[in-house]
């Protein structure tokens, strides 16, 4: 008999229970501050491997019953929406000399695939939610907002003014805070190193603003403005970010990091979408 | 005589007492100390004097948290059964709390406005921290945990105390709450392929 996670075949691998633990918190510690989409939508699931679509609650109606009924002039056909999950799966390779270091008691082992691998996977699942994903059926944040981009400019001391009349924009469409502002690398850097007239921090100046937190968010073109309320978007998770046996040789163990998810917005006024 | 629990009613006093009631005398250090603080401020006592009855106290609200983080909430995630995950993230974001006050205080020189503040905010979260163990994880863990764990917990937290006096050999660093608890289940309850879960656990990353 197989369970929802045999598909992993973690049994499989040649790999010690100590080096999966190795691996897994190598992979977790990787993945979790790069994760920005989780820290402001909710998280439903994880409901499994097993689980594969969300239902919308919806119904598209249907021509009729099958060919071939009499009778049936009056009956009344419809077909339930739902939104499938898409699958993820990044591979990554351990050396086996690594895992054997691991079981001798090596406190730093070389994991850099696997840190490569954790960017991307987390990278795919941010992108999802902030810019969507058209083949997986996915509408993301700044393709369903009902307000017009805003460009943020190259001066970043005017920052201040265009983030408080996106949040302005929100309050005034009843949307509630607290707020978050997602924003890409680099624009984050420039947050951070700037300072305004006075010497007041621009990032503490923004989250003064928001009345909640700049989220370095990799995957994020520009930046968007969300509500952090709750309610408003819906990562639907099936399996949950997890490490997977591909095959192994005489030298590497081929991993990978999956996972499957989809995601809906909810509520298309609670973002605001900056551009640089 | 079993009280049914395998704990034992009339029995003699152990060598070192449960780590419960350890916990408690902290605590009553704790206030004592708190209280004498007042009394030197209201007489208005000169930096050295405030400073060496406060580093003492900032040492052990140090040490005390983390060696509940280390012993004592590890264990109540095992054995309570009145909510203890709950019971553990309200400590984990106390300790850290506790700790930040501490922090805010350390710098500043002693006696200034902004000392105090420092020391204030570190007794306040201590005072929530305190009545909530008090009336929560501590009966929880009395109720629920054989006495011989109690005792050989207390041998642990007084080991810990003294090999970290004055907060030799710790890193003194705030930690997520539910990091702290996802963690202390995963070793609970280890993934394996033979269970249905075999993720790393992330889940939803949002602020409680």
């Amino acid at each position: 008999m197989t369970t929802p996670s045999d598909h992993l075949l973690r049994a499989h691998a040649p790999i010690p229970t100590e080096s999966w633990k190795a691996i897994d918190d190598e992979a977790r510690e990787r993945l979790t501050p790069l994760l920005a989409a989780r820290k402001v939508v909710d998280f439903v699931g994880a409901g499994g491997w097993h689980r594969s679509a969300y239902s919308l609650g919806r119904t598209s109606p249907l021509a009729g019953p099958p060919p071939g009924v009499t009778g049936a002039a009056e009956v009344r056909t419809r077909t339930r929406r739902v939104q499938p999950l898409s699958e993820i799966r990044v591979p990554f390779v351990v050396g086996r000399d690594e895992i054997d270091d691991i079981q001798r008691g090596a406190a730093d082992p070389d994991f850099d695939d696997l840190a490569r691998a954790a960017r991307v996977a987390a990278e795919i699942e941010n992108r999802t939610v902030f810019h969507g994903w058209p083949a997986a059926q996915i509408e993301g944040i700044a393709q369903t907002t009902t307000y017009p981009t805003a460009a943020l400019g190259a001066d970043c001391l005017e920052w201040p003014g265009i983030v408080a009349r996106g949040v302005d924009a929100l309050r005034r469409n009843g949307i509630g805070g607290p707020f978050a502002l997602c924003v890409g690398p680099d624009l984050y850097t420039q947050i951070v190193e700037s300072t305004e007239l006075g010497g007041y921090l621009l990032l503490d100046h923004l989250k003064n603003i928001l009345g909640g937190e700049v989220i370095w968010s990799v995957g994020v073109d520009g930046a968007v403005l969300v509500s952090a309320r709750g309610g408003d978007f819906v990562l639907d998770v099936g399996q949950d970010l997890a490490v997977g046996y591909s095959h192994h040789d005489a030298d590497t163990v081929h991993l990978y990091i999956e996972e499957s998810l989809t995601f809906r917005v909810l509520e298309p006024d609670a973002a605001f979408v900056l551009s640089v | 005589m079993s009280d049914g629990r395998g704990g034992r009613r009339g029995a003699t006093v152990p060598a070192v007492p449960d780590i419960t009631e350890l916990i408690l005398d902290d605590h009553e250090w704790f206030r004592r100390r708190f209280a004498e603080l007042d009394e030197l401020r209201a007489s208005e006592a000169d930096p050295t004097t405030l400073r060496g009855l406060w580093r003492p106290l900032a040492d052990l609200l140090d040490v005390h948290a983390e060696a509940e983080e280390r012993i004592f909430y590890p264990q109540l995630l095992r054995k309570g059964e009145n909510d203890p995950q709950e019971e553990t993230l309200d400590a984990i974001g106390d300790h850290n709390d506790i700790r930040d006050g501490v922090r805010a205080a350390d710098r500043h020189p002693v006696g200034s406005a902004g000392w105090w503040e420092g020391v204030d905010a570190a007794r306040a979260a201590n005072d929530e921290h305190m009545g909530e163990e008090e009336n929560e994880g501590l009966p929880d863990f009395r109720l629920h945990a054989h006495s011989r764990l109690r005792e050989s917990l207390g041998t642990q937290f007084t080991e810990f105390k003294e090999r970290h006096k004055g907060t030799r050999g710790l890193e003194i660093v705030d930690k997520d709450p539910q990091a702290y608890v996802n963690e202390i289940e995963r070793e609970i309850t280890p993934p394996t392929d033979s269970v249905g879960d075999n993720s790393l656990g992330i889940g939803s990353l949002r602020p409680r």
